[in-house]
């Protein structure tokens, strides 16, 4: 386990009380907080080296491009990237929507399927349910099972037999926290792929923060992450396109304006050979990719294996500590708890049989625990399982055992409240 | 806040809801969604001759005890009244019916969606 009281000692925020008792965060799936170094990293870049990026001879512009390219080489090191192929934008559903601008609706025709699952996120859903209005193209949904795992037969079925262009998947489930075998879905990809090839698209919203993300062994055309659930801040995330397809032209800048062209003519535009500047329109929030950076800095330092193998254990443990609760039911991956690993990272959900969700969070935030209730923005997946609403305890590198055993005891005081 | 809302009466009445159920000979029914839970709730309304009085009303929803508690509270707080009057009612009346003295944001949803079907149920009758 990593020494999460030190680590705790790092992000201000959670020394602060809620309820008179000390801060529990375990909504981090939702929202990650952020370290000393994240906050002071874009306070540091206000201070110092603000002005805009690129064609200012001045000294500060200078400094401020030079953090930007340094930062931006820091991101996609960290996932395992080139630097041409990361591009920024706010979070990773409007990555995936750059995606649909940019890949889908160029590429895409009538009779083409995209196929996605039950399991997206809302993010992996609606755009593409735009993106078949807008080309004609239909949307196919791969079942999961009553474990929480996706029928790799349902998607392997439709490989076969449908032309599928696109496979869109979750990496890992902000609901069930299951991770998807990538490996195996690329192997079933790659199998019934004839002359057009398949794209893959992850969204890499819930395993960025967990786990070591290689985007050149991940077998992904498309990877979209969100910054601010891996102790970056707010507003800033991005997508890794496999090279060959931002310079073959497949994939094409989908936002216009200045710093993405070569020359502008009143009739005609070229565009930024350079591949990071050519989906770089406007001026990027610099202060934000500094502070993601930072906080990739931050993740590498602790090293993404052992926070990997830090909130498989959080995992396990809650599993654990929840499965003495005859009235909660847990929802995902369980019945391979001895399994190893476990194929379920980040976060734990559950149906509470006495409480609304609403009020189980209600209960816990009076104990300072914070969780989520609702339906996650997987409101298909609550659907078809007929589950009302449901409660998740998420984590990150700062949370522990100890954390958990606090949101027992809130859970031992609903009990209580709801004793019949 | 929480030890407000988590009294006996209104789990009692969360458990046990007044007018719960569909209501025969309804003028209207209505379904209200809080997007934010997933929580819904269908009200059924019979209305008077003149179609200016509620004269009875059932419900049937799925929710947080806010949300049911609010809903059962309130459904009996309407009958007979004008629809002048129910379409007047705010969230401090609703506080007053529920019984709490405050309601942070994110439950304010709870509270209302009861409030927020009758009121969409008889608009513009």
């Amino acid at each position: 386990m990593l020494g999460s009281q030190m680590l705790k000692s790092q992000f201000p925020i959670l020394s602060r009380k809620v309820n008179d008792k000390p801060l529990i965060y375990l909504d981090n799936a939702a929202t990650s907080q952020k370290p000393l170094e994240v906050i002071e990293a874009i306070s540091n870049y206000y201070s110092q080296n603000n002005a805009n990026v690129h064609r200012g001879v001045h000294r500060l512009s200078d400094e401020s491009t030079t953090v930007f390219e340094e930062s931006r080489d820091t991101i996609a090191n960290f996932f395992g990237a080139d630097v041409e192929e990361l591009i920024i934008a706010r979070n990773a559903t409007e990555s995936i929507n750059g995606v649909a601008y940019g890949w889908a609706d160029k590429n895409l025709q009538e009779g083409d399927v995209i196929v996605t699952s039950l399991m997206e996120h809302h993010a992996n859903f609606v755009v593409w349910q735009e993106v078949a209005k807008r080309t004609g193209a239909k949307v196919e949904y791969v079942g999961v099972d009553e474990n929480g795992r996706l029928k790799l037969e349902e998607l392997e079925e439709k490989l076969k037999t449908l032309p599928v262009k696109l496979v869109t998947l979750v990496h890992v489930s902000n609901t069930t926290g299951t991770v998807n075998p990538i490996k195996k879905i690329r192997q079933l990809i790659t199998n019934h792929q004839k002359e057009t090839p398949i794209r893959l698209l992850l969204d890499g919203a819930q395993s960025a923060p967990h786990m070591r993300v290689d985007f050149h062994q991940l077998g992904a055309d498309f990877y979209v992450f969100s910054g601010h659930k891996m102790l970056a801040p707010m507003g800033v995330g991005g997508l890794i396109v496999k090279k060959e397809l931002l310079e073959s032209g497949e994939m094409k800048p989908w936002l216009f304006g200045g710093g993405m062209i070569f020359s502008v003519l009143p009739e005609e535009t070229e565009f930024n050979p350079d591949l990071s500047d050519r989906f770089t329109a406007g001026t990027p929030d610099v202060a934000s990719i500094v502070g993601l950076a930072a906080a990739c800095n931050y993740l590498k330092k602790l090293n993404m294996k052992k926070v990997e193998q830090h909130d498989r254990e959080l995992v396990i443990y809650t599993l654990e500590k929840l499965q003495q609760f005859p009235e909660i039911k847990i929802i995902g991956p369980i019945e391979s708890l001895s399994q190893k690993p476990l194929d379920r990272l980040g976060s734990v959900a559950f149906i509470h049989q006495a409480a609304h969700a609403h009020d189980v969070s209600q209960i816990l935030d009076s104990e300072g625990v914070a969780v989520r209730s609702g339906h996650h923005c997987t409101m298909p997946l609550h659907t078809h399982f007929k589950w009302q609403a449901t409660t998740r305890a998420s984590f990150s590198v700062y949370s522990s055992k100890n954390d958990i055993d606090i949101l027992v005891r809130g859970l031992e005081k609903v009990r209580q409240v709801f004793k019949s | 806040m929480t030890d407000d809302i988590y009294r006996e009466t209104i789990i009692t009445e969360a458990r046990d809801p007044q007018n719960y159920g569909p209501l025969k000979g309804a003028d209207i029914n209505q379904s209200y969604v809080n997007p934010s839970c997933g929580d819904s709730i269908e009200v059924y309304v019979k209305l008077d001759s003149d179609k200016k009085k509620i004269l009875d009303i059932g419900w049937e929803g799925a929710g947080c005890v806010v949300s049911m508690a609010s809903m059962s509270f309130l459904s009996a707080k309407v009958k007979g009244m004008s629809l002048v009057e129910v379409n007047q009612l705010t969230q401090e009346d609703l506080k007053k019916i529920l019984g709490v003295e405050e309601i942070t944001p994110s439950r304010e949803k709870c509270m209302m969606m009861g409030l927020m079907a009758i009121q969409r149920a008889v608009e513009g009758k």
